[in-house]
């Protein structure tokens, strides 16, 4: 790791013209599950309103890399500083964090029990203790962004995959984040749905959110990031702009996979 | 050698002129033919299965039928039903039961409202078996005449077997005004007439009829042995034995002769039972008829004599005296005389006719004067069916008016408020508060508090039958519920302390048997908790055990749920910086104890037949009822009837809560909305 | 590399103390703490109530009581019990009741419960409901009214021991000669129906054809020998009144069948059922069937009565160790051969008759190692007592006398096994048989019959949860219903059944404590009474909860090991 340009942590600063912190650092970062080590050696760091996508096989560590982030799984080794605070075992620290992260998922993780509305307000009410009817007022305002107003007061099973996951957009916005985890949210859709999800995510990335975007659908990454990762075997391999990525790409691993995909 | 093949040309050069027409299907393979050759007779095998069914089923069928219209004592349910509901509770408890009932029946419409539906078919059903339970008691008791009642008279002993009995001369029963009482003198023509003499009978008639049927019995087993000796069908061992029965078997001469059985006239005399007036006193000859109608309800003897050098038996037929329960009981020290004509439930107050000496006169009492022989059907249907049914008609018609009135509220409250936003919502939260109110409710009505007033607190050492088996399991189960939630948190949990604990007292409480638990609970309790010795506190006790039980079953059930969720669901509400508890509160649990329903019903089910153990430890539940009525002494022993009829209460209540188990689980609202 | 980027905005959050107590790691720890702290606080205030409670009674727990004389006595006992027994001792026997019952009661369940599973599954809707109904009834009526009913119902109903219920019945049964016939003719049509080249409507008709003149044939003579002169036709009369009638009537039978009038698959019975029975009234007419028959004496082997079950017993000679040394050999054979054949027949493809050539390699030892031990001569003379002193006496004399004990019987046998039926004496006390009491047989019954109606239910969701695909799947393979059923329902049927049915085995052993209901000496109920006597309950109920939670963890071991095995197989 001599040369300058295989250092991932300058040149990603050197991408995205960080005039200030960066919301997001992750420094020396392993983490095993069992005897399997499954991120090694992580350094990334996200300016505020990056978009960062990851790519790359699977059983790469790329789900497991934003999970730790809001800690749904715990890092062994390393740091991961969130906002200025650290993501250790410090529980009230774990909490402010999280209430600055939204994260959306594969498999839309619904509550099932609750109506559309009622999955939106229950973090605001309980987490941030607004007042009910502001609350309210807003997830409508943020159902109608995500263009699904008019199933405000359906349960999860009456609704699509599409509209399902733009709940859990609207759902993690709610919480009115710092930045926004996205794993995989298109993968479990029928391609006919994926377009209305993607859309969704293309109008907040442009409204500035900070995201972190672990997805195969690379004609959003082409358009949408500031900066692609390639994971492979648990480490980043390569990073830079998307059509420096995707044209130049150095890495013989980089190379095939894009090859495949392609 | 040959070319390349040509393909061959299957469909050159054919017309169909007859085109084959549309047929039926042979008459073997639709229709209900079918269906019986489909269902019953399929195969050889099938068909030897389905002969040796049908055959089992008809003897079982048959054996049953014939042994409860025979033989069955079902005046041990009649008499005893108010036990088997609720024990022995005191009277004041009486209205705040029915309170109760009927407060679960408007439970029960509101809950079909909000859950489900009654169909209009449902209810004309339901109206329908209500009337017949009026009409049919009406009609067999208007078309079917009671039974009589054989009295016998005499002065001398008769022989049966190892009992002698002598007839009584004088016997006090009671009967209402305006009845009439009928008496014959019957001249039986032979033994066989007499050993078949059915009908309520005095223990004189009965050791009569013995007589008879034993000589009978004798000269029949005689004749068989004579032919088995004749053929060749026996072993030498056999042999041997029928040689020696043989020569120790003798006939007795024949039994209505050598009593003379009513022979000689006899001397009727009917006294009033309070003053001791004479209403009749008349000579009856052999085949004669004496009829008299009674001047007021009460008790009156009839004496029966015959001349002083007679030394025959008089066998009287009876109308209109019917045998009587003695409901004496001693209440705040006193005695009080209870008199219950078994007939018709007729209640006489106050003390038996005494004779000169002061002493009771013996009465026609259902011990000595039983139905005997083999009941034919009419006499079931006047004396056990009718008088069963005329005592189920009026509560269950209460319960399910009062089910029917909630049902209809609830169904109107729906359609007015159909502009509003959610009107079903709405009904299914008052179910939900009824439910809430409901078990305190019974815990006041059964419990109650206090000296005097009309929740003056009852006595749990007499709370028994379904009552008691019900407040047990419900307490069980409600009190069992949060336990067995923390439990099962417990056992999830990270702290592998807390985990280790709650795993051990699951494993401990589920590894040992109830009765142990149940045991130790009558034992141990009263040490560690010494306000619930004595026994006043039984079913306290019993409660501590039974909680403790099911807590651990609802906690692996609970934890099923739990464990059913997908981690996704945490996760995502981890992710929304919800704390630890919240999310179990709104997120896990919520989803969890809707998918353990169907199991919570199953848990239910089990511990309502579980709470029969109780029995062992000596609380009278619904089994031990059954026990209690075995030792009294109107129906020593009698046990068949009464296990039937808690297996058949057990039975339904089970089969109607599984039946809602199976519907939740079907209809999945028990799962969740996914 | 090392990173060197300042960390400006990251500052530590309040005092050390503060930061300790909001570390996730120290939070989990002094959860535990206090948890403990909490559960060992209750336990304690519980535990020392108890324990001045009982101290005042004078009932401190010890386990020293063990040691005392019982002075009870129990129904259920082996001939080392007695009322001088210690109390260690009597709660032994309580625990072989207890295992008595259990083992027996696992192995009958399962075996009646497959068998009700399987009838649940039937497509004969008669036995479908009644198995139906069978379940239903089962499982809705609590265990403890089921034993009673066992017990003060049905065991109280039984004869007195003077007429107890025998199996068989002891008396004089007539075996026709005729079966010989009947298998003979039997075997040729199945020979004949063998080759493929049978029409299905001959086929059709000879089945009847031949079911008709067994079953005529047989109500013939029957009616000759029970209803005698009552009785229209007789062997050998020739054409008589009735025997013309029968003829008339299956002619008409046949001619029927050559008609139209029958739908088509039945016309073909009705002629083999015509030519069936006109043959059957023929041969019988005629003379031609054989009437003679052998005259067989049955003697009672189980006698049921109020007072229990008797059993013949097995018992093992003085010669049984080594005739079993033969019967391990073929045992060692019989697998080897079982794994050899199956190896041959995976390397050549060549099927092999695996099961009846194991069978031989277990017989023919184990028939071979019989006759070899029955060489060694028996003594000449037993030692047996007459008129109180002890003489020798020829074996066979003696044996003729009756004076033979059983013990002697034992030891002068040629055989390995000995049957031992039951016998009574004078007043009916049986001497010899096994013996099971009222109490034990309707715990037995009811808890087996109970837990079968459970088992069947599960026996019947996991074949059922087998997919019908499996099975067309394996059809379509053109595996026969044997291999279909061994080699792809059962093993996935298996895996469904295997949990939960270790938890019926579970409660049966632990609803066999119900034995105190109808006062069965098992664990419990001795217990109690132990307790009853000498005031230990807390260490009675200790014994009897270590009794059954090591009963229960046993099972489970089991269970879970058979269930590994089968996870394993089938993945």
């Amino acid at each position: 790791m001599a040369t300058a340009g295989n250092d991932p942590l300058s040149q990603g600063t050197t991408i995205s013209q960080m005039d200030e912190e960066p919301i997001i650092i992750c420094r020396d970062m392993n983490k095993w599950f069992g005897e399997f080590h499954v991120l090694r050696d992580i350094n990334v760091s996200v300016a505020p309103q990056e978009v960062v996508v990851i790519i790359g096989p699977s059983g790469s560590g790329k789900s497991t890399l934003i999970r730790c982030i809001n800690r749904l799984e715990e890092h062994q080794e390393g740091q991961i500083i969130v906002d200025g605070r650290e993501m250790g075992h410090d529980v009230r620290n774990i909490a402010a964090i999280r209430r600055e992260i939204g994260m959306v998922f594969q498999q839309f993780n619904l509550f099932p029990h609750l109506t559309a509305i009622q999955n939106i307000t229950l973090a605001p009410i309980r987490v941030r203790h607004r007042p009910r009817a502001e609350v309210e007022n807003d997830a409508m305002q943020l159902l109608e962004r995500v263009g699904i107003p008019e199933q405000a007061h359906k349960y999860p099973g009456q609704l699509s995959g599409g509209q399902q996951q733009r709940v859990a957009i609207a759902r993690a916005l709610a919480m009115e984040p710092k930045i926004m985890l996205f794993d995989e949210p298109t993968s479990a859709l029928d391609p006919e749905m994926i377009k209305e999800v993607l859309d969704v995510m293309k109008e907040l990335a442009l409204t500035g959110m900070t995201m972190l975007v672990v997805t195969h659908e690379m004609g959003f990454a082409r358009e949408v990031a500031d900066r692609v990762l390639f994971m492979d075997e648990g480490r980043i391999v390569e990073q830079g702009e998307p059509e420096h990525f995707f044209e130049r790409a150095q890495h013989p691993r980089t190379k095939l996979f894009l090859s495949q995909i392609l | 050698m040959a070319g390349r093949r040509q393909p061959r040309r299957l469909d050159r050069n054919i017309a169909y002129f007859d085109e084959p027409p549309e047929r039926r299907p042979p008459i073997t393979e639709v229709g209900p033919l079918a269906w019986v050759r489909a269902n019953l007779f399929g195969s050889p095998l099938d068909t030897a299965l389905t002969l040796l069914a049908a055959l089992f089923l008809v003897a079982v069928c048959s054996f049953l039928l014939n042994w409860s219209i025979g033989t069955g004592n079902w005046y041990s349910i009649i008499f005893n039903l108010r036990l088997f509901l609720v024990g022995r509770v005191e009277a004041f408890m009486d209205p705040r039961i029915t309170f109760l009932f009927l407060f679960i029946a408007v439970l029960a419409g509101v809950n079909f409202a909000a859950w489900s539906r009654i169909h209009l078919r449902l209810w004309t059903i339901l109206a329908g078996v209500l009337l017949s339970l009026f009409v049919i008691p009406w009609l067999i008791a208007s078309a079917i005449p009671l039974p009589p009642t054989w009295l016998a008279a005499g002065q001398r002993e008769v022989t049966s077997g190892s009992i002698t009995a002598r007839p009584l001369e004088r016997i006090a029963f009671i009967a209402g005004a305006e009845e009439e009482v009928a008496f014959r003198l019957v001249r039986p023509a032979d033994d066989a007439e007499l050993a078949q003499l059915t009908s309520f009978s005095d223990v004189m008639t009965n050791t009569l009829r013995n007589a008879a049927a034993n000589r009978l019995g004798s000269a029949g087993r005689l004749a068989t042995i004579e032919r088995e000796l004749a053929g060749d069908r026996l072993t030498g061992r056999q042999r041997a034995a029928h040689e020696e029965e043989l020569g120790k078997t003798e006939v007795p001469p024949p039994v209505h002769s050598t009593y003379e059985v009513s022979a000689y006239p006899v001397l009727l005399t009917l006294l009033s039972g309070e003053t001791g007036e004479e209403i009749f006193s008349r000579s009856l000859a052999p085949g004669e008829e004496l009829r008299q109608t009674l001047p007021r309800d009460g008790w009156y003897v009839l004496e029966k004599r015959v001349a002083d050098s007679d030394d025959s038996i008089a066998l009287l037929r009876a109308s209109g005296l019917y045998p009587i329960f003695d409901r004496s009981f001693i209440r705040e020290g006193e005695r009080a005389f209870q008199y219950m004509r078994a007939t018709d439930r007729l209640l006489v107050e106050g003390g038996r006719p005494r004779d000169a000496g002061g002493a009771d006169l013996p009465m026609l009492g259902i011990i000595d004067h039983q139905y005997r022989g083999e009941r034919p059907l009419a006499d079931f249907l006047r004396l056990m069916l009718g008088p069963f049914l005329g005592q189920l008609n009026l509560g269950l018609t209460l319960f399910v008016a009062f089910m029917a009135a909630a049902y209809a509220a609830a169904q109107w409250l729906r359609r007015r408020d159909r502009e509003q936003e959610a009107p079903l919502r709405r009904v299914r939260r008052s179910a939900v508060w009824l439910w809430l109110v409901t078990i305190p409710l019974a815990f006041l009505l059964i419990a109650g508090f206090g000296e005097g007033g009309v929740l003056r607190a009852s006595d749990p050492q007499l709370w028994g039958g379904l009552l008691l088996t019900l407040v047990l399991t419900v307490v069980a189960l409600v009190a069992a519920f949060p336990i067995g939630i923390l439990l099962a948190l417990g056992r999830r949990s990270a702290l592998p302390v807390v985990s280790a604990a709650s795993t051990l007292y699951i494993e401990v409480f589920r590894g040992v048997p109830l009765i142990t638990l149940l045991f130790m609970s009558m034992l141990l309790v009263q040490f560690v908790l010494p306000g619930l010795g004595g026994p006043d506190n039984a079913p306290y006790r019993v409660m501590v055990a039974l909680i403790l039980f099911s807590a651990a079953y609802l906690a692996e059930d609970v934890r099923g749920g739990l464990q059913s969720l997908p981690p996704g669901q945490v996760e995502a509400a981890r992710a929304l910086g919800l704390p630890a508890w919240r999310i179990t509160l709104h997120i896990t649990l919520p989803q969890a104890l809707r998918a353990v329903i169907p199991a919570m019903v199953g848990q239910f089910i089990s511990l309502f037949k579980d709470t029969s153990l109780v029995t062992i430890v000596g609380l009278i539940d619904l089994t031990g009822v059954a026990n209690l009525i075995a030792s009294q002494t109107e129906f020593q022993g009698l046990r068949r009837e009464t296990y039937i009829f808690i297996a058949i209460l057990y039975f339904i209540f089970s089969s109607v809560m599984s039946n809602v188990s199976r519907r939740i689980e079907a209809s999945g609202s028990g799962a969740a909305r996914a | 590399m090392q990173d060197d980027t300042p960390l400006t905005n990251l500052q530590p959050q309040g005092s050390l103390l503060r930061r300790i107590l909001a570390d996730q790691r120290v939070l989990q720890v002094l959860g535990q703490i206090l948890f403990v702290f909490l559960a060992v606080g209750v336990f304690w205030v519980l535990g020392n109530t108890a324990a001045e409670q009982l101290r005042a009674k004078g009932l401190v727990p010890a386990f020293n009581f063990l040691q005392l004389r019982s002075g009870f006595a129990i129904s259920e006992s082996p001939d080392w019990y007695s009322g001088d027994s210690t109390y260690g001792q009597a709660f032994v026997v309580g625990l072989i009741n207890t295992l008595r019952v259990v083992s027996i009661g696992l192995v009958a369940a399962s075996v009646l419960g497959l068998f009700v599973g399987v009838f649940l599954l039937s497509t004969n809707w008669l036995i479908r409901n009644i198995a139906r109904a069978y379940v239903e009834v089962l499982r809705n009526t609590p265990l403890l009214v089921q034993i009673f009913v066992w017990y003060f119902i049905v065991m109280f109903s039984l004869p007195q021991i003077r007429d107890a219920i025998t199996i068989p019945a002891e008396g004089v049964t007539f075996v026709s000669l005729r079966i010989v016939l009947w298998l003979l003719l039997a075997l040729l049509l199945r020979r004949y129906l063998g080759s493929p080249s049978v029409a299905f409507d001959r086929r059709e008709a000879l089945i009847y054809g031949f079911g008709a003149l067994l079953l005529v044939s047989e109500l013939l003579a029957w009616g000759h020998f029970e209803r005698g002169e009552g009785w229209p036709w007789r062997p050998g009369a020739g054409l008589t009144i009735p025997t013309l009638a029968l003829l008339l009537v299956s002619i008409n039978l046949f001619l029927l069948g050559r008609g139209k009038l029958l739908p088509l698959m039945l016309r073909a019975r009705a002629r083999g059922l015509g030519l069936g029975a006109l043959a059957a009234a023929l041969i019988f007419a005629y003379g031609l069937l054989p009437m003679a028959s052998l005259r067989v004496e049955t003697f009672p082997a189980i006698y049921i009565s109020i007072r229990g079950f008797v059993m013949p017993e097995l018992l093992a000679t003085a010669r049984f160790a080594p005739w079993f040394a033969y019967v391990g050999l073929g045992i060692l054979i019989a697998g080897f051969v079982w794994i050899w054949l199956g190896r041959r027949t995976e390397d050549t493809g060549r099927p092999y008759a695996r099961g009846r050539l194991m069978l031989l390699a277990l017989l023919v030892p184990a028939a071979l190692g019989w006759v070899l031990v029955g060489l060694e001569p028996p003594p000449t003379h037993v030692p047996v007592e007459q008129g109180g002193e002890v003489v020798l006496q020829p074996l066979g004399e003696a044996a003729q006398a009756g004076l033979l004990s059983t013990e002697d019987r034992l030891r002068t046998t040629t055989q390995p096994l000995l049957v031992q039926m039951p016998t009574q004496n004078r007043f009916g006390r049986f001497l010899t048989g096994l013996e099971f009491t009222p109490e034990m047989m309707a715990l037995l019954v009811a808890l087996v019959i109970y837990t079968s109606a459970f088992i069947a239910e599960i026996v019947r969701a996991g074949i059922q949860a087998v997919p019908h695909g499996q099975i067309e799947a394996g059809r379509a393979l053109g595996l026969s219903q044997a291999q279909l059923l061994e080699r792809i329902v059962l093993p996935q049927a298996l895996r469904v059944i295997i949990p939960p049915l270790g938890n019926q085995y579970l409660n049966l052993s632990k609803n066999s404590s119900l034995a105190i209901g109808i006062g069965y000496s098992d664990t419990f109920t001795t217990t109690v009474t132990i307790m009853n006597q000498s005031g230990q309950s807390v260490t009675g109920f200790l014994m009897v909860m270590v009794t059954f939670l090591a009963l229960s963890l046993l099972i489970s071991l089991v269970m879970n090991a058979v269930n590994r095995r089968f996870q394993l197989v089938t993945r």
